[in-house]
């Protein structure tokens, strides 16, 4: 038996010869980021949460550099967009070289989800809609890998209500959904 | 080749249960996700196979295997346990020992340490420990608090369990509120682990 621990041992130490950082992956952006329990969701990930409640556009391009060499999954937008004066063409380019300049070795783009939030105007999901496609097609050209959960999380033209108790952040259940059709590109 | 290796640790595991008379199996779930069985030979020889239930495909679930050895004088009890795992689909291992040694104070009070030295073949090296402390209300009810950075799953992080044992005859049942300390409130997790034993 003791022969069987010893080899055990030794093939798990050889194997850590080849310690890969590029396998770590790095969630950056809002409190979408930020209140995602990753290591529940994803056990068996190298995974690091970069989620800051609150941020938007300027947050990513304060975290140039920061994600050198790792996979990067980026939600953000909801804060910035809920905004009157911002265009949604503009805005996407904006925020697609924000994320070409966090260095990241790959790049998965989660789509700006839907929402309901108190004071939101009228028009919100539809301005987010626009916005998801112009980031869509910016995201192709420089090789991003753009997942689009937008839809998954719609009624009605709005936020279902199954997978958010106050219209913004997501619950467990919606967790569950972008989790599940994020593990599909990062496995 | 691995899945050679694999086969003949479980046939040396089965061939230690099938050998002694003077043996307990016990079968449980370790925090919501760990189904495991065990064997205990002569009270002090423990052999553990754990699986993990992740809602995952099945080359991303985990399997690990114990090897321990615990001791109990008056107040005092010491147990120690080698561990290696694998996901099916060989994307990592890891291998570590938890030490534990556990002190009876006065009756009704338990004081609990556990080092853990681990090593993940991605993360590479970490020390990880746990320090607890149970207080039993009435017999077969205990309270327990926690403080660990033994990993959940993967990665360490710094949390406070809080919860109860519950025991009756074979069965011991522990459901657990784990709380991180670094404020954030969308990662609490409420933890229940089981074990029945057959003697």
């Amino acid at each position: 038996m003791r022969q069987y621990i010893i080899g055990i041992l030794c093939i798990f130490a050889l194997s850590g010869c080849c310690k890969d950082e590029s396998r770590w992956v790095t969630f950056i952006g809002d409190s979408e980021i930020a209140r995602w329990d990753l290591q529940y969701y994803f056990p068996t990930l190298l995974t690091e949460n970069m989620g800051l409640s609150g941020s938007g556009i300027k947050y990513l391009e304060n975290c140039a550099g920061s994600i050198n060499g790792r996979i990067a999954v980026v939600l953000c937008g909801t804060n910035d967009i809920s905004a009157e004066h911002i265009e949604p063409a503009e805005y996407a380019s904006l925020f697609l070289e924000a994320v070409k300049n966090l260095a990241a070795r790959h790049t998965y783009i989660i789509s700006v989800l839907p929402r309901e939030f108190k004071g939101d105007s009228v028009n919100i999901n539809e301005k987010i809609a626009l916005l998801n496609e112009n980031i869509k097609i910016g995201a192709d050209v420089q090789g991003f890998t753009y997942i689009d959960i937008y839809p998954l999380l719609l009624k009605d033209g709005t936020l279902n209500r199954q997978y958010s108790y106050d219209g913004l952040h997501l619950n467990d259940l919606g967790y569950e959904v972008m989790s599940h059709e994020l593990k599909k590109y990062l496995e | 080749m691995k899945l050679l290796l694999k086969h003949r640790i479980i046939i040396v595991l089965l061939l230690c249960v099938g050998y002694s008379a003077s043996a307990q199996i016990h079968i449980g779930l370790r925090d919501n996700r760990y189904a495991r069985i065990g064997y205990t030979l002569k009270d002090s020889y423990l052999f553990t196979l754990e699986h993990s239930i992740y809602s995952e495909k099945f080359g991303f679930q985990k399997a690990r295997l114990y090897v321990g050895y615990k001791h109990n004088w008056k107040n005092l009890g010491i147990q120690a346990n080698l561990y290696a795992s694998t996901l099916w689909n060989g994307n990592y291992q890891d291998c570590g020992v938890l030490a534990t040694a556990h002190y009876r104070i006065f009756n009704p009070w338990i004081v609990y340490a556990t080092i853990n030295p681990h090593y993940d073949s991605e993360y590479d090296y970490m020390t990880c420990f746990t320090v607890a402390t149970d207080v039993e209300v009435i017999k077969g009810l205990a309270l327990t608090a926690q403080y660990t950075t033994i990993p959940e799953y993967r990665l360490s992080e710094k949390r406070v369990r809080a919860g109860l044992h519950l025991s009756y005859g074979n069965l011991s049942v522990t459901p657990l509120l784990s709380i991180p300390t670094d404020g954030n409130t969308k990662s609490i997790r409420v933890l229940c682990s089981f074990s029945f034993s057959f003697k």
